[in-house]
């Protein structure tokens, strides 16, 4: 019954992202990959590096990963400029083949990956391994394609890894709300903490690393993407609110070693940093995508809820580890 | 920790590995007593090979210091550096050795917040070599200044000109930076000796051991020196943190701040930066891997231990040929004709054997290294080491050199002259580095005595 | 002054425990060990160490002292270089978070050797080695 209700959610994602025309489904989807992926990416991370802290909350996280298979049928365009004059790489058949197949082998491995470390079979680290690797081809190519192209010919080569890292941001904010909701501290809650106070000063870096550059060296084409964007209604304000919410404030909360034990301020935090990624996206999409509130709340349900089905059954499970 | 079960089937091809530095459940004290026998015994008088290679390094040193003489004397165009190559081998030494500085600080610092294991092997030698290596890496700035005697206008101080220095340029961000980065490692490298140095003045005598008495500081190990011993330990490595981080991303930002394509892109902070813990990394093996053999330290750094090394590698060149084909990609997918010529130029023009060796050491290489039988065989660890050194060094020149001399006006295209003096410098900064590791090794414990110590009183507890 | 060696730890930890238990006060009593311990630190009720404020005090010290620095002398000299503004506040950044680093090392380190009494003049001429023993000095009840 549960099994159904998922895949009759997920089929109703599918089906509005489809039909969505006004570009408002990045928001959601963008939002729900970097939970999903980076809840496996976590653990997987962790197993990699022999962290034992991640076996209590392993079970929950790797529950997200079947949710990795509605991926590739979530991807479709929006308003591209280059849709107008093709290249070789921005082509709609091209786009629409690398993303969804990219999406697939990662929703793949994801998976053999969570089977392999729920079993603990001796092949779980080669799995780790295999998603990390897959992770980084498909999240460059989402982060690349579906947003750095918005502003084509703008680049910039830290867009990418600043994705990567929300995901990682994202998948440890998703620790906390675990650990909140089963009211569990112990280790987990401690290392997820600060390892997110970590991600925030490592994000803080790259983020002011992207903007520095680009500040410095005052190429017209390069600053547009800032100026554009400060220009807009809310531009800077989401800009300041992200850095706000992704670095200020972690990092000042989590310098306080008794604030990374308490469950009731990680579980604020956990908010306030997805809501930070909120504000992220939002940035990035501001001048090119017309975000619709129906579609928005729509997509939203249907992307969250499905997310919260598939990890919910798993929530009370805890794994002592070996 | 482990079980007494676990431990048995280390042996086997589950992924458990344990750092345990000797088998047997013996009495910690003796355990105690042994560890300084074996690390203060490597203080001993010095045989023949040591003095041999010490008479290589300083030769090498000694070469350095008069090619920089006669550079000094004959001025700057001895360097090789012309128009349009304005930087040329010094900056890529000194980025080289910058680069090499940070992954001793990863081991000692960064590895201590995260509660690494294997770090107990290699912090001490890690944070030798940090210390060493910022030496070196200050001197270039130095040397390539030409008027080595003007160096302190560098520094933000009054004068009766009223002159200040420009707070908004890189170099001075590198000033700042890489002075803190050596103050810092200096700093924790000398705290973290301080009960190694209390344990030394108790076994030597004479001259020396007046020397350790006053660099111990009259240490004893009371309940609150150690309580604050603890709590700075663990502030320095809180703050040494940041600085792995942000002073190679500030190197890198000397070039990233310019308009000049493949040097302006926003992720050299995170390249530079892997690319360092990187190169570091094989600095490491290639130092403790003779190391424990000539110094018989073999059960206190094992194969686990370099095996873990050689993942931190195998990591690091992954994401260093990540940033290869980003940025690669990147050229190509935007419409800039600048970006795509340098490209071209790097791949298939005149410094492409340089650029395809690069490839090799730095990518391909290290790929090998998902072997887990290679990875913990030393004379392969040793092999890559050296080619994984010569790969990150050809890095900074091939991004130097190519950038310049390939930029936006063909008119201005050229390349730089070979040039003996700076390769004269260059050898000249390996003989320092390796003249001052050499007397490191003769005069202070190589490993962490008293954390090897504590180790072992842990796991006698736990297991 | 009373002397208490030991070659075990466990034979320390225990007579720390009879010695408390027997009435003694935890500030007449001195351990020396060579490695820390943190049960004996947690009996003889250590208190936490002070030198966060060292090292805070430092470090907003040299965040301060980096953004008062650029901007001072770039207000003192007003050279427009590259099209920036005079006081431009993303590179003063990274000044400033050099100098909270080491600022905030160097008071961590001068805190350290202040609130160990470092260094010691009278151990560095006459240490009282004690090895690798584990030793209990007990003050005599005046």
């Amino acid at each position: 019954m549960k099994r159904l209700t998922l895949m009759a959610v997920c089929a109703a994602l599918v089906v509005l992202v489809q039909l969505d025309t006004s570009g408002t489904h990045l928001l959601p989807v963008l939002l729900g990959m970097a939970l999903t992926t980076g809840a496996v990416l976590v653990v997987a991370a962790a197993e990699l590096s022999n962290a034992q802290w991640i076996a209590p909350v392993k079970r929950p996280l790797l529950a997200a990963a079947p949710l990795l298979f509605v991926f590739p049928f979530l991807v479709r365009l929006a308003s591209y400029p280059w849709l107008a004059h093709e290249t070789r790489w921005l082509r709609p058949d091209f786009f629409l083949a690398r993303n969804a197949g990219a999406l697939l082998v990662l929703a793949l491995i994801g998976n053999l990956y969570r089977r392999a470390s729920l079993t603990e079979s001796p092949a779980k680290r080669k799995w780790a391994v295999g998603y990390l690797l897959t992770f980084v081809v498909a999240k460059t190519m989402v982060a690349m394609d579906w947003v750095m192209s918005f502003d084509y010919p703008w680049i910039s080569t830290m867009f990418p890894v600043l994705y990567m890292v929300e995901c990682f941001d994202a998948g440890l904010a998703l620790i906390g709300l675990i650990c909140f909701v089963r009211r569990q501290t112990e280790n987990v809650l401690y290392d997820a903490a600060t390892l997110l106070f970590g991600f925030a000063l490592f994000w803080g870096g790259l983020t002011f690393a992207q903007y520095l550059t680009i500040w410095y060296a005052n190429l017209p084409e390069e600053v547009h993407y800032f100026t554009l964007r400060f220009g807009l209604m809310g531009g800077r304000e989401f800009f300041a609110g992200a850095v706000a919410l992704l670095f200020v404030v972690p990092f000042s909360v989590l310098l306080i070693h008794r604030a990374r034990k308490n469950h009731n301020v990680i579980f604020v935090l956990a908010h306030l940093v997805l809501f930070g990624l909120v504000y992220q996206r939002t940035y990035h999409l501001l001048p090119y995508v017309n975000l619709q509130l129906d579609w928005l709340l729509a997509e939203s349900f249907a992307m969250f809820g499905a997310l919260a089905l598939c990890i919910r059954p798993d929530l009370g499970q805890t794994d002592r580890g070996v | 920790m482990l079980s007494g079960a676990a431990r048995r089937q280390s042996g086997a091809a589950t992924a458990r590995t344990h750092f345990c530095m000797k088998p047997e459940r013996e009495n910690p004290a003796t355990f105690f007593e042994q560890v300084e026998a074996d690390v203060l015994g490597a203080m001993q008088k010095p045989e023949k090979t040591y003095w041999l290679a010490l008479f290589v390094a300083m030769s090498c040193f000694g070469i350095g210091l008069a090619c920089w003489g006669w550079q000094i004397y004959s001025g700057m165009h001895t360097s090789g550096k012309n128009n349009p190559v304005g930087w040329y081998m010094y900056i890529t030494d000194f980025v080289f050795w910058v680069g090499i500085a940070h992954s001793g600080t990863l081991i000692s610092a960064v590895l201590f917040l995260f509660r690494a294991k294997f770090r107990k092997a290699f912090n001490r030698t890690a944070e030798a070599m940090t210390v060493i290596a910022v030496m070196t890496a200050g001197l270039f700035p130095l040397i390539h200044l030409g008027r080595v005697w003007f160096f302190y206008w560098l520094m933000p101080y009054p004068n009766q000109r009223l002159l200040w220095v420009n707070f908004r340029s890189p170099l001075v961000w590198d000033v700042f930076a890489v002075s803190t980065y050596f103050t810092v490692s200096a700093v924790f490298f000398y705290v973290g000796l301080l009960p190694d140095l209390a344990i030394a003045r108790r076994r030597v005598t004479g001259i020396q051991q007046w020397i350790y008495r006053v660099l111990s500081l009259g240490w004893r190990g009371t309940a609150t020196q150690w309580t604050h011993y603890e709590k700075l330990y663990g502030f320095l490595a809180a703050f040494a943190t940041p600085l792995v981080i942000s002073v190679h991303s500030v190197v890198s930002w000397d070039f990233a701040m310019s308009v000049i394509p493949g040097w302006h892109t926003t992720i050299f902070a995170p390249y530079f930066v892997a690319g360092a813990i990187f190169s570091g990394c094989a600095m490491v093996l290639t130092l403790t891997i003779p190391m424990r053999k000539v110094l018989r330290l073999e059960q206190y750094i094992t194969h686990d231990h370099f095996e873990a090394l050689a993942k931190v590698m195998l990591f690091t060149s992954l994401i260093v040929a990540y940033a290869y084909i980003l940025e690669y990609a990147m050229a190509f997918y935007t419409t800039n004709v600048f970006e795509q010529a340098h490209f071209n130029f790097r791949l298939l023009g005149d410094f492409r054997y340089p650029y395809w060796l690069m490839c090799f050491c730095n990518v391909l290489l290290p790929l090998t290294l998902f072997v887990r039988k290679l990875r913990r065989n030393l004379a392969y660890l040793m092999v890559v080491s050296l080619l994984v050194n010569v790969g990150m060094w050809l890095e900074r020149f091939i991004i130097i050199v190519t950038g310049l001399s390939h930029d936006f006006d063909p008119y201005v295209w050229g390349n730089p002259n070979l040039s003996w003096i700076a390769i004269g410098i260059t050898l000249g900064s390996f003989g320092m580095f390796f003249t001052f590791f050499l007397i490191f090794v003769k005069v202070l414990p190589v490993l962490a005595i008293t954390e090897l110590k504590e180790e072992r009183a842990h796991e006698t507890i736990h297991v | 002054m009373k002397r208490f060696t030991f070659d075990d730890k466990d034979a320390f930890l225990a007579k720390l425990k009879e010695l408390l238990a027997s009435g003694v006060p935890a500030r007449r009593i001195q351990i020396v060990t060579p490695i820390p311990v943190h049960e004996a630190l947690h009996m003889l009720k250590v208190p936490a160490s002070p030198l966060k404020f060292f090292t805070f005090t430092g470090a907003l010290t040299g965040f301060v002292a980096g953004f008062a620095l650029t901007i001072y002398t770039s207000l003192s000299w007003p050279l427009i270089t590259s099209g920036k503004p005079i006081v431009a506040i993303p590179p003063y950044m990274i000044i400033a978070f050099e100098l909270t680093i080491l600022l905030g090392a160097l008071a961590s380190l001068i805190g350290f050797l202040h609130l160990n009494r470092l260094p010691s003049i009278p151990h560095i001429l006459n240490p009282d080695e004690t090895g690798n023993q584990y030793v209990i000095f007990v003050e005599e009840d005046q």
